[in-house]
């Protein structure tokens, strides 16, 4: 039993160390210094942030006896936010965060840091986050992934909630017989709308939509002697795009470029999900052209994918080259009612595109350009580009506000609202792709400087040794946990 | 007074023969040797063991890894992976295994004691004490008794005292109705258990599987000789093992003689008794890098450890490795990020920093890159199932690469490729007496009609009038004689061995 002589002493200290966990008040500098310290995850380079995002907490790296973060509404001067830390994480509480952001939107935050070395304080210049007004959208899902090349052990479907740090598994392939399983896609961001490829003794692809029953289905259609691979929704939910392709790997044997992941031929088909019928036709598929990466304009009315000629030896894998085709079709039909129309010559210019993407608003179309090839995460030259589709000529332009020299920059995907835009990048390491969002403003075309997505801890990306793939917003939580598990242990519909 | 009687009483109680005092202090002393026999056993019979658990646990310092793991794996599996990780080092580790199986002992004979309040007369302690040591012996067994036991039974000892106190219990008694052979049955029980337990756990021990492990832990540590003796050791007895036969040859390359031995175990794998192909095989993917590592194919190396690393996980042994190979393929980001995960696993400081002076170009990796880091342009490709393009590539980048040479020419010959490994030979046209094997090859590559005899006068005529032996034995259809004498030459290999067909192309 406490004696009560020490209760007020022990309640003195016990604030005291309360105040030192989170305090209000912030350190008064000895020195100023006019660098940055060094930060995992880097927040620095004023990227914008949408008010509902989880808080950015970071590392300080920088060698110190003791840290603190300051967080103030930019020009009020007053930190709303204190946080100190004896190892230099920052672990910026989440309520507070929130609270904040709120009352930022349309401003912006400003983070100064400080750290203290032998009983001196030394303040950094402060870190300004622009805080939107627009809101993220509610889920983001990815596949984790170990960067092997064909074994596979660990792997699932995952779906976070950007606000918050909380993940939930979709699919996990340990409830699925250590099957592989990839190409989640859903149709304009709609989590009821959701098709995902299975790979193993009971492969298939799992579709489910609204008021319909779930399926496990082989798409295929005549003229495409390859498995449906890459997947695209059309808008209506009704038919899912599919380029067949013959996928192999072929392995550099010397340089830091280590893998090509080449398509040995290619076709386009688009499966009807009412009829349970694939259809092409010979202008999409045969030996003349490989057809990959389909992608639909937002009205359904245009099928983009990319196309090159045709390889004869693996050698000449670094000549291939993409260019982005689009041709009509008719929704209400079923049909295309048009030929391929070259939309950008990437081959003219020695270039190669993959992985088209068109904004909500249908201005837009984001894609991956490189020297060659149509897998670019492996390749170091892979960096975004932004095609204005309204515009009298049709020129990528060169994402240099977001793009990482000399990094791998690939696999992008627009929020519903074509405001963000989520993608892969291996700029951490150079090795595992992270997911970066990066605020889009349709007046200008112009990105803001990406940001990665927030972890609770700050070491969280230096600890996992698995890559974000396919990053895709969701506009709220994907319900179909229970049905992707009975439908990846099930076989394929005949 | 009757304090003072009772006190009294209680001295003369203890003074007592010598022979008990030892009886006293034997309970105590045999739990003292008991924890000595597992550390000894821990480094000489089980060392592969505590090696095997050392080098596959994927433990981490740190609260983040600490929550990830609980929350992927579990408790348990966290303190297995922080014990395994223990025995990283081969003192802590058997130490460790001691002090936790030998409390065992104690802890059950503490608990048999407060519960029966009888000593623990049959040594059940002693045996629990056998059991738990024993339920790690092997590599495929989890770690789990081995903390999980000690810690049950202290739970159970403190639930027994505070029982022992609520419900006032008697002291314990000793036998008496058994007229002071009691000691002498309990002397008995533990010699009984202390013999079971040597017997079990002896006759416990995969041999093979140690002689692999082991082997692996030479090849690792590059101590050649003890790999080609454990290996001997192993293939003498007519076992055949893919991987002890790639550890062997592997070490024979290292010490240039592996065209003098190549063929002194039958090679009924042909060149995969070099190096693997790949196949999708996860179990190989552990030590598939290995001799592309020696041959100085880094990129391949690193493709095979990168395959290791999703099947085993991160281990030291694959962070170590991937860094190594990510610093020569020019890769120092990704060579960091593994280095930094290195130097938060127990016991691993001191190799992480050597990487990180590697990463910053202080000092080498102690790998041979001999195709450099540049990507080649055009592309050449790997070849996952034949290394012999790959092979001539590293010799003509790297002259100076005597194993890869070696290699290089008796991959040919394994896979029947007299022709091309003639050509080879010729091109470089090595000084002195040539390995009997390649002697052997090129009186095969003599007898190509319409072809001059390509160096046949580097055959000896030892080996020119061996062949016309063989070719009569093997005329004559005997067999026996004939793989009694010629077992050990290419020529019955290529005829009776081969997976690759049973001529010479």
């Amino acid at each position: 039993m406490i004696r009560s002589r020490y209760l007020i002493p022990i309640l003195i200290l016990a604030s005291l160390h309360l105040a030192g966990c989170s305090g209000h008040g912030a350190a008064t500098p000895d020195m100023m210094s006019d660098t940055l310290p060094h930060m995992t995850p880097d927040y620095s380079g004023r990227p914008a942030v949408p008010r509902n995002i989880a808080p950015l907490r970071f590392r300080i790296d920088t060698p110190a006896d003791a840290y603190q973060a300051s967080i103030a509404l930019s020009g009020s001067g007053a930190p709303e936010i204190v946080v100190n830390s004896s190892d230099g994480e920052i672990l910026i509480p989440e309520k507070e965060w929130s609270s904040l952001l709120d009352r930022a939107a349309g401003s912006s935050v400003e983070i100064t840091t400080a750290t203290r070395t032998d009983g001196r304080w030394t303040a950094y210049p402060a870190m300004t986050v622009d805080i939107d007004t627009a809101r993220l959208d509610d889920w983001l899902v990815y596949r984790l992934i170990y960067p092997g090349y064909e074994l596979w052990s660990d792997m699932g479907i995952y779906q976070r909630c950007p606000a918050t740090f909380e993940q939930q598994a979709l699919l996990e392939n340990k409830d699925a017989e250590r099957q592989c399983m990839n190409c989640h896609s859903f149709a304009v961001a709609d989590p009821s709308v959701m098709m995902l490829h299975v790979r193993g003794p009971k492969g298939g692809t799992a579709v489910m939509r609204p008021g319909k029953e779930p399926v496990k289905i082989k798409p295929a259609a005549d003229g495409t002697p390859h498995g449906a691979a890459y997947p695209a929704w059309h808008p209506s939910g009704r038919y899912i795009a599919f380029a067949a392709d013959e996928i192999q790997q072929f392995f550099h044997p010397s340089g830091s470029k280590t893998t090509e992941v080449v398509n040995m031929a290619g076709d386009m088909m688009v499966y009807d999900l009412d009829t349970g019928k694939g259809f092409t036709d010979s202008l999409m598929s045969g030996i003349e052209y490989i057809e990959t990466f389909p992608t639909w304009s937002p009205d359904g009315s245009m099928l983009y994918y990319c196309r090159s000629n045709p390889l004869y030896t693996p050698a000449g894998i670094d000549s291939a080259r993409y260019d982005l085709i689009r041709r009509p079709f008719d929704a209400s039909t079923g049909r295309f009612t048009g030929v391929p129309e070259m939309v950008y010559e990437a081959s003219a210019e020695e270039k190669s595109i993959t992985v088209p993407r068109i904004s909500p608003d249908g201005r837009w179309l984001l894609l991956t350009r490189s020297d060659y090839g149509n897998f670019m995460i492996w390749h170091e030259a892979a960096d975004l580009c932004l095609i204005d589709l309204q515009a009298d000529t049709i020129a990528p332009r060169p994402l240099d506000e977001i793009n990482a020299p000399g990094q791998i920059d690939s696999y992008h995907s627009w929020s519903s609202d074509g405001r963000w835009m989520v993608f892969s990048s291996k700029r951490l390491d150079g090795l595992f792709a992270r997911p970066f969002i990066a605020r889009f403003d349709a007046a200008t075309g112009r990105f803001s400087a990406p940001f990665v997505l927030p972890q609770a801890s700050p070491s969280f990306y230096d600890d996992l040794l698995q890559s974000f793939n396919v990053p895709e917003f969701v506009s709220d939580r994907v319900p179909h946990s229970d049905t992707l598990r009975r439908l990846a242990n099930m076989p394929a519909a005949k | 007074m009757r304090n003072f009687a009772v006190c009294q009483l209680r001295l003369h109680s203890s003074i007592t023969p010598p022979t008990s005092i030892i009886m006293r202090f034997l309970r105590y002393i045999i739990g003292l040797i008991l924890m000595g026999a597992y550390f000894f056993a821990s480094r000489s019979w089980l060392a592969h063991i505590v090696y095997y658990n050392g080098e596959h646990s994927t433990f981490l310092y740190g609260d983040a890894f600490r929550d990830s793991f609980i929350a992927r794996e579990g408790v348990i599996a966290y303190i297995n992976s922080w014990l395994g990780a223990m025995m990283t080092s081969d003192v802590v580790g058997p130490l460790l295994l001691a002090l936790l199986c030998g409390s065992v002992y104690y802890l059950a004979d503490a608990l048999i004691r407060s519960i029966t309040r009888r000593p623990d007369l049959l040594a059940l302690s002693v045996g629990a004490s056998i059991l738990t040591f024993g339920s790690a012996a092997g590599i495929d067994k989890p770690l789990t008794w081995i903390w999980a036991v000690p810690l049950c039974l202290t739970i159970l000892l403190g639930v027994a005292g505070v029982a022992g106190r609520l419900l006032h219990r008697t002291p314990v008694k000793p036998f008496n109705f058994l007229k002071g052979k009691a000691d002498w049955i309990w002397i008995a029980a533990v010699t009984a258990w202390g013999a079971w337990g040597y017997i079990h756990t002896l006759n416990g021990i995969n041999l093979s599987e140690r002689a692999m492990v082991l082997t692996d832990k030479a090849v690792r540590a590059k101590r050649y000789d003890e790999v080609i003796a454990r290996a001997d050791n192993y293939l003498g007895q007519g076992k055949n093992n893919v991987l002890i036969s790639m550890f062997r040859n592997l070490a024979l390359a290292e010490n240039g003689v592996l065209p003098d031995h190549l063929l002194d175990y039958p090679m009924p794998y042909g060149a995969e008794g070099l190096s693997f192909a790949w196949r999708s095989d996860s179990r190989q993917s552990e030590y598939g890098a290995i001799p592309y590592e020696a041959v100085g194919h880094i990129n391949e190396a690193h493709r095979w450890e990168s395959e290791a690393l999703v099947v085993w996980g991160a281990t030291p042994r694959r962070l170590a490795a991937l860094a190594r190979y990510n610093i020569e393929m020019g890769r120092t980001g990704a060579a960091l990020k593994f280095i930094r995960l290195l130097e938060r696993a127990p016991f691993r400081s001191e190799e992480a920093a050597a990487l990180r002076r590697a990463a910053a170009g202080e000092q080498s990796t102690g790998l041979r890159n001999s195709l450099g880091c540049a990507t080649p342009t055009p592309g050449i490709w790997a070849n996952v199932s034949d290394l012999t393009p790959e092979l001539e590539a590293i010799c003509a980048a790297d002259p100076g690469n005597k194993v890869a040479l070696q290699y290089l020419l008796c991959e040919l010959l394994l896979r029947n490729n007299v022709s091309r490994f003639t050509e080879i030979l010729e091109s470089i046209n090595p000084q002195g007496e040539l390995p009997r094997l390649y002697q052997e090859a090129l009186i095969l590559a003599s007898l190509k009609p319409g072809v001059e005899p390509p160096m046949i006068e580097r055959v000896s005529d030892r080996v020119k009038a061996d062949f016309n032996r063989y070719l009569s034995l093997s005329s004559k259809g005997n067999a026996t004689a004939l793989q009694a004498e010629f077992g050990h030459s290419y020529w019955f290999y290529l005829n009776h061995v081969s997976p690759y067909g049973k001529t010479a192309r």
